[in-house]
């Protein structure tokens, strides 16, 4: 009963993701011109924005002057959070606030956006301490498949707007237990897939000190533990890409020259998972 | 607020309604009117505005309110009656915005006001639709009283119905709650003026302040790495007043969202966190 009960749930969450067209569009038609609320709470308020025709619920978290406001991923369906994410006290009831869910958004995009929520200062400023625990802590994603599943979609309806992060600044990805969780039913098909010479040749290519690795279209150098960077050829740096780290969408948008990623693996390793996909516009 | 609903007459509306062609705007007024309308508001208002909102519950969230159908069908459960439960639902729980939806009514132009009002009312029913569907797991579950029930396909009278039977949303015992909430937040505003620092004060206001986007000289001299740790204890502090006892966290809550702007009007605002003597001159 408890697993039928959270299946619905998830399928409820999922209905509730794709933008409802017609009738929006035609919301969106009748009031004309989006109206720029000229006051009210900005920060600790709840907005949402579209994305790729997905709705993104968002917690407007930290202003920052002259690159627009940090948001935090929110979700009403508190029956999926994790450890790494926190619960908030809006006006309607709790919701769910993602932690390692973070992206920027232009002053513009926030403040034509609706404010259909609000968290009060005090929960802002406790905000503000789950995100500075969340940095000194691992957090086990090894949770039940739901919960799972739930945060591989949430993480996955924001990528567009994760990969707009200011690259080594705010890496992307802060999930590599859950990359490794996910990754994990997929080694065997991976270890088969390079059982070949070509691949061996490869390895044999690289500097023995783990630090670097090259590859066709890219090189991976090891910051620290937690931090790889991913340096683009010129040949593919500012086209359009989708990189995947296994199944999972890691990041999507014009490829910077530098992006930092939050995963705890060999650059081999990596490299094993890493596939970058150019997007034909 | 009293009214009748009825499955029938639901149908027969609809039937109406969606026979003149679909017309949002008329929707979204007729759900503004629903929403504001109190005890002296005529019957057949009321039922035109809650069928307006129960039709509301099935197209805003559509892909949603499919889903519901095929759980009532598997389980066994009236559709209508899911329906009359979210739309109660999202009643009770947009009661809640109403002050914000009252200042949006003062400062928006009608178009904007239905937009934020659809808007807002998109984000409550996600919630709604996820509380029914607890529901029906729930071995407690507090159905509509099944003897309102007639052949007609009467469901009972209304929204008094759904509070008195205790279903899922907020009861009349929460509404007293809230009124006792709010009488105690201003009490607690007010011994928070006439005893903290207005140093401190200050820095509570410039957090509301930064939150509301309001020009503020508060703390603007101090470096950045302060005033987080001025934010820090300030967290301390508040969070002090409900684990010492002082308050419950909903009063503090309820006093953080309303009396701000009343706290920050007692306050001095001063550019740093050490108050100097001028700035009991710069009222805010």
């Amino acid at each position: 009963m408890k697993d039928d009960r959270l299946a619905e749930l998830y399928e409820l969450y999922l209905a509730s993701i794709e933008e409802e067209l017609s009738l929006d569009a035609e919301m969106e038609a009748y009031a004309g011109d989006k109206q720029i609320m000229p006051s009210g709470q900005v920060l600790g308020s709840i907005r949402n924005i579209v994305d790729l025709g997905k709705e993104i619920s968002y917690l407007v978290y930290e202003h920052q002057p002259g690159q627009g406001y940090r948001a935090l991923k929110t979700s009403c369906y508190i029956q999926f959070g994790a450890e790494v994410d926190s619960i908030a006290r809006g006006e309607y009831g709790d919701l769910l606030v993602e932690l390692d869910n973070e992206f920027l958004l232009s002053e513009l995009e926030v403040l034509s956006a609706d404010a259909v929520d609000w968290i009060s200062p005090l929960s802002l400023l406790e905000l503000e301490k789950a995100r500075q625990d969340l940095a000194e802590l691992d957090f086990d994603y090894q949770i039940d498949s739901y919960k799972r599943k739930f945060k591989i979609k949430e993480l996955e309806l924001t990528v567009s707007l994760r990969s707009r992060n200011d690259g080594l600044r705010h890496p992307i990805s802060p999930m590599p237990m859950l990359l490794q969780a996910v990754m994990a039913n997929q080694a065997s098909l991976m270890a088969a897939k390079n059982n070949n010479l070509a691949h061996a040749f490869a390895l044999l290519k690289q500097p023995q000190d783990g630090k670097v690795y090259y590859a066709d279209g890219y090189t991976l150098r090891r910051e620290n533990n937690k931090v790889i960077t991913l340096h683009t050829d010129p040949c593919i740096k500012g086209r359009l890409a989708e990189i995947y780290v296994g199944v999972f969408i890691m990041f999507r948008g014009p490829l910077p020259q530098v992006l930092a990623m939050n995963i705890s693996m060999s650059l081999a390793e990596l490299h094993e998972y890493l596939d970058i996909k150019l997007v034909k516009i | 607020m009293d009214f009748s609903y009825s499955v029938v007459r639901y149908k027969n509306w609809l039937h109406t309604w969606e026979g003149q062609g679909p017309d949002l705007p008329a929707l979204m007024a007729g759900i503004w009117r629903f929403l504001k309308s109190g005890d002296g508001a005529d019957c057949r208002d009321l039922e035109h505005g809650f069928y307006c909102l129960s039709y509301y519950v099935a197209i805003a969230q559509n892909r949603q309110n499919s889903l519901v159908f095929d759980l009532c069908r598997r389980y066994g459960a009236d559709y209508h009656q899911s329906l009359y439960e979210r739309a109660t639902s999202l009643y009770l729980d947009a009661q809640k915005g109403m002050d914000r939806f009252l200042q949006m009514e003062r400062d928006l132009d009608q178009r904007s006001l239905h937009k934020y009002l659809y808007n807002s009312l998109k984000y409550i029913l996600k919630k709604c639709n996820s509380e029914w569907i607890e529901t029906l797991h729930d071995p407690n579950r507090v159905s509509l009283p099944a003897e309102s029930i007639d052949e007609s396909g009467e469901l009972g009278s209304g929204a008094k119905a759904i509070i008195r039977s205790g279903y899922g949303s907020p009861s009349i015992e929460y509404y007293q709650y809230r009124m006792e909430i709010k009488a105690k937040a201003k009490e607690l505003a007010t011994s928070l003026v006439a005893e903290w620092k207005p140093s401190k004060l200050n820095v509570l206001c410039q957090l509301y302040e930064k939150m509301y986007n309001l020009d503020t000289i508060r703390l603007a001299d101090e470096s950045n790495a302060y005033i987080h740790k001025l934010h820090q204890r300030l967290r301390d502090d508040l969070t002090g007043l409900v684990t010492d006892g002082v308050c419950s966290r909903d009063e503090l809550d309820e006093m953080l969202r309303s009396y701000m702007p009343e706290i920050c009007q007692a306050t001095p605002a001063s550019s740093t966190y050490i108050m100097r003597k001028t700035d009991n001159l710069e009222m805010t």
